[in-house]
């Protein structure tokens, strides 16, 4: 199960780098960023687990239950704000780019500079 | 470089990073096997303490409540950001004589009837969301984002909206600004009620599991939902002004 978790959050990182390397496409670049950032979901929630605990939700489970780390997941939740804010602004710069440029092709702006 | 070379440079450094990953994955706590005091200990007190039930929002906007401020201001920034990259450049074709012709292609009745039956229950399900962020999944940031996506159901139903040219939504800056000041003042009201700044405990405990419950915890979510729905939204028309109102050049 520990090889699972955490070799979820290294693939995902990894193959989102791939992606951002490959990639002929600003659009995708950004998409491929999305997909490094969301192996720090998986590694911190996999981090904060604990076997056979509950949500840590008081709502509905009597008070001293054991609940998994409250901590990573507010944590993720920041993670996740980050990541679609940051998303927003790569967006308006591929426009930004495509507009100056005339492509979405990386490899081909420098060309194009004139 | 060529992109096999920079494919092969990419393919070394990767190889190092996974090696690296694999050796510090391998002197982190098995997983289900987490012993951290902190988390558990916050999850002890999130009751007792806040009459709150929902301790990943107990953490965020009270232990950890000021890591959520500059949160609130990366939202904030991140907007004008989009606001300022997307505002009509010197030099870019005039926008069209007649706007609402670019910009209104024709609604199907479908849609209009699907996003106006769908507004009224959205809107129902963000500020419930909102609300209950002390209690139960959910909070600000979620409330906001669903918030927001009621803003894109009424447009997606074809009600008219004008956007004044190279101005963001004024309402919507407006609650964007709201939420992030109303955060801060909040955090004051701590400060001058309670001894410290985002200090939650000056609007009383309420009981747990009702409504008004875990001190001013309800209130940031208030702030946050209203700044994370006006933030959306400013970004949202921003794009959807890109391609509506602004004339295509022709591909070279």
């Amino acid at each position: 199960m520990t090889l699972l978790a955490y070799g979820v959050a290294a693939w995902l990182f990894l193959a989102g780098l791939v992606g951002i390397v490959r990639s002929r496409n600003l659009i995708g670049v950004v998409i491929c960023l999305s997909v490094v950032q969301s192996s720090t979901y998986v590694l911190l929630l996999a981090i904060g687990y604990r076997s056979g605990a509950k949500a840590p939700i008081f709502a509905d489970i009597p008070s001293g239950t054991p609940v998994v780390d409250p901590v990573v997941q507010a944590l993720t939740l920041t993670d996740v704000v980050v990541e679609a804010t940051v998303t927003a602004v790569l967006l308006a710069l591929a426009v930004q780019a495509h507009k100056r440029f005339g492509t979405l092709d990386p490899d081909r702006m420098g060309v194009m500079r004139g | 470089m060529s992109r096999s070379a920079r494919l092969i440079v990419f393919a070394a450094g990767a190889v190092g990073l996974a090696a690296l990953m694999a050796w510090g994955f391998a002197g982190l706590p098995d997983f289900g096997g987490y012993t951290g005091r902190y988390g558990r200990i916050v999850a002890q007190i999130a009751g007792p303490d806040r009459a709150a039930t929902n301790t990943v929002t107990f953490t965020a906007f009270d232990v950890r409540a000021v890591d959520t401020l500059v949160e609130e201001f990366i939202v904030f920034a991140a907007a004008i950001a989009a606001v300022a990259l997307l505002r009509h450049q010197r030099g870019e074709p005039e926008r069209a004589e007649h706007p609402d012709d670019v910009l209104r292609p024709r609604t199907s009745p479908a849609l209009m009837v699907v996003g106006a039956a769908l507004a009224g229950p959205t809107t129902v399900i963000a500020l419930n969301v909102i609300a209950h962020g002390a209690l139960t999944p959910g909070g600000g940031f979620q409330g906001g984002v669903v918030l927001a996506a009621t803003a894109v159901v009424i447009v997606a139903a074809g009600a008219r909206v004008r956007l004044p040219p190279d101005e963001p939504p004024r309402f919507a800056e407006f609650i964007h600004g709201l939420g992030a000041a109303g955060f801060v003042l909040l955090g004051l009201a701590g400060l001058v009620f309670a001894g410290a700044f985002l200090n939650t405990t000056w609007a009383g405990h309420g009981t747990t599991g009702a409504l008004l419950s875990g001190g001013a915890i309800p209130l940031l979510n208030v702030a946050t939902g209203l700044e994370v729905a006006g933030a959306i939204i400013v970004i949202l028309a921003e794009f959807l002004e890109q391609n509506m109102l602004v004339v295509e050049e022709p591909e070279s």
